[in-house]
């Protein structure tokens, strides 16, 4: 039978580092990936030539982004492997580093992510096999279609979507390293420019630029950085699975994330009320309503009720995606999954300063990729 | 893979109007159909009477017409879903 993370050698996060999400600009991705990096490393106080083994997510830059970039830091021959999977990418960085560091095969990791905007063509229009209206069913077109499936069966308002955009727009304002910083009333949020049915763009996630980088280490790795013990962050679990065929109305987004997240609390043997902080896959409002209840925060139908009363809020009974989330924070893709964690670290180590949600002692990260995939992973303050 | 012939009816699952597309092959706003055919695959299509979000509701019966589109030529008809009856 195949063995969890937890019959591995412990794994924990010691650095995380991030270049602020952004509007596309004329500065090189080596800048932006480099800044991320060096803040990961002198978070851990590690130097370059402690690390192992550099895993490099992104997925709109061209072949083989890593070297030129990382080659700034040293040419120290490290390991060095580069991660596509949509906007799964940088979570899936996480994941091989961790896997690396748990294997024993490595005591320090570092996982990279860094994009800027461009356009890629789809594994799925190369296929061979094309599809009927891909052209005009956009992103949001597809959540707007799930949206509206969601106020058919729960009787949802256009204001309980928009609050989630309020919410996350509320966390970011108070998060440097977000690209959109702005608070907007639901009033306000329901004004802006119409995309497709209930969902307006303050409701769907910017595609800007940024990185974010995580230095992972074994005991060994912690030892060797003189690591103080109480801000090491541990990896309980980490869960990897693609989409199946579904019978349900809820969407595969939310049956795959089902499943996903399940599999993560169960390796981590850890019940869904003991989680703090979620950072999840909120590209399009609707998906957080989906996804909380997926995730066993509250039962199907109720979560609307729960935001409404500030449950899912910093300070709330679990703070969902403090860091503003991919509406507020951003979504530069290869960053977006490394993000996550770099937030959770902060919240755990109590070091999320202007937005510490009290207590955070367990935190749980997940990613919703193109495909579709999911990736997550569970967290815990070692101490 | 076979081609196989589908009826072109099914049962409307949801349905968004769209305000916002990046293609010139279509004017906005158009809506958006999901609809469960009778033989069974889930498929997304342009609805044909969709611009009334209360003309179309999850559930109700939608079969496919043919439709001239302004953006395409004189002689193309387009596929597109329509309430049945409609």
């Amino acid at each position: 039978m195949a063995r969890t993370l937890s019959a591995f050698r412990p794994v924990f996060v010691a650095g995380v580092g991030l270049h602020a999400y952004q509007k596309y600009s004329m500065t090189p991705y080596v800048a932006l990936g480099l800044a991320a990096i060096r803040e990961a490393l002198a978070d851990a106080g590690a130097h370059w030539g402690d690390v192992e083994s550099a895993y490099v997510a992104s997925a709109l830059l061209g072949m083989a982004p890593g070297r030129p970039m990382l080659r700034h830091l040293g040419a120290s021959g490290l390991s060095i492997t580069h991660v596509e999977n949509a906007s799964a990418s940088g979570s899936s960085a996480f994941r091989l580093a961790a896997l690396e560091v748990a294997a024993g095969h490595s005591d320090l990791v570092i996982a990279v992510g860094v994009d800027k905007p461009a356009m890629v063509e789809l594994g799925a229009r190369q296929a061979g096999l094309d599809m009927l209206e891909r052209e005009r069913v956009a992103a949001f077109t597809h959540f707007a279609l799930l949206a509206q499936r969601y106020a058919d069966a729960y009787g949802a308002t256009p204001e309980d979507f928009a609050r989630v955009a309020a919410k996350n727009l509320a966390n970011g304002a108070r998060n440097p390293y977000a690209q959109r910083r702005e608070v907007k009333s639901v009033a306000e949020i329901l004004a802006a420019t119409a995309l497709a049915g209930f969902l307006t763009s303050p409701q769907s996630c910017p595609i800007g630029e940024g990185a974010a980088a995580i230095v992972l280490a074994s005991e060994d790795g912690l030892k060797r950085l003189r690591f103080e013990r109480k801000r090491a962050v541990r990896l309980l679990a980490s869960s990897s699975r693609s989409e199946r065929l579904y019978d349900d109305d809820g969407g595969f987004d939310a049956a795959l994330t089902e499943e996903t997240v399940r599999d993560a609390l169960r390796d981590a043997a850890i019940a869904p009320s003991a989680l703090d902080v979620v950072e999840l896959h909120d590209a399009f409002s609707v998906e957080e309503l989906l996804y909380v209840e997926r995730m066993g925060l509250c039962d199907p139908g109720d979560a609307p009720r729960r935001l409404k009363a500030g449950h899912f809020d910093i300070g709330g009974e679990v703070a969902v995606s403090a860091s503003g989330g991919l509406i507020a924070m951003g979504h530069p893709l290869g960053p977006t999954g490394l993000g996550q964690i770099a937030e959770i670290t902060r919240q755990l180590r109590g070091e999320a300063e202007g937005r510490q949600h009290p207590g955070a002692k367990t935190g749980l990260a997940h990613m919703v990729g193109l495909g579709a995939v999911c990736v997550t992973h569970v967290l815990q303050r070692d101490a | 893979m076979a081609d196989a012939e589908i009826p072109a009816r099914g049962a409307l699952i949801s349905f968004a109007v769209v305000r916002k597309h990046m293609g010139a092959d279509i004017e906005t706003p158009f809506a958006i159909g999901e609809i469960r055919l009778e033989d069974g695959p889930v498929i997304r299509c342009t609805m044909a009477h969709g611009l009334d979000p209360a003309a179309l509701h999850a559930g109700q019966t939608v079969a496919g017409v043919l439709a001239h589109n302004p953006k395409s030529g004189a002689d193309v008809l387009e596929l597109r879903f329509a309430p049945e009856g409609k």
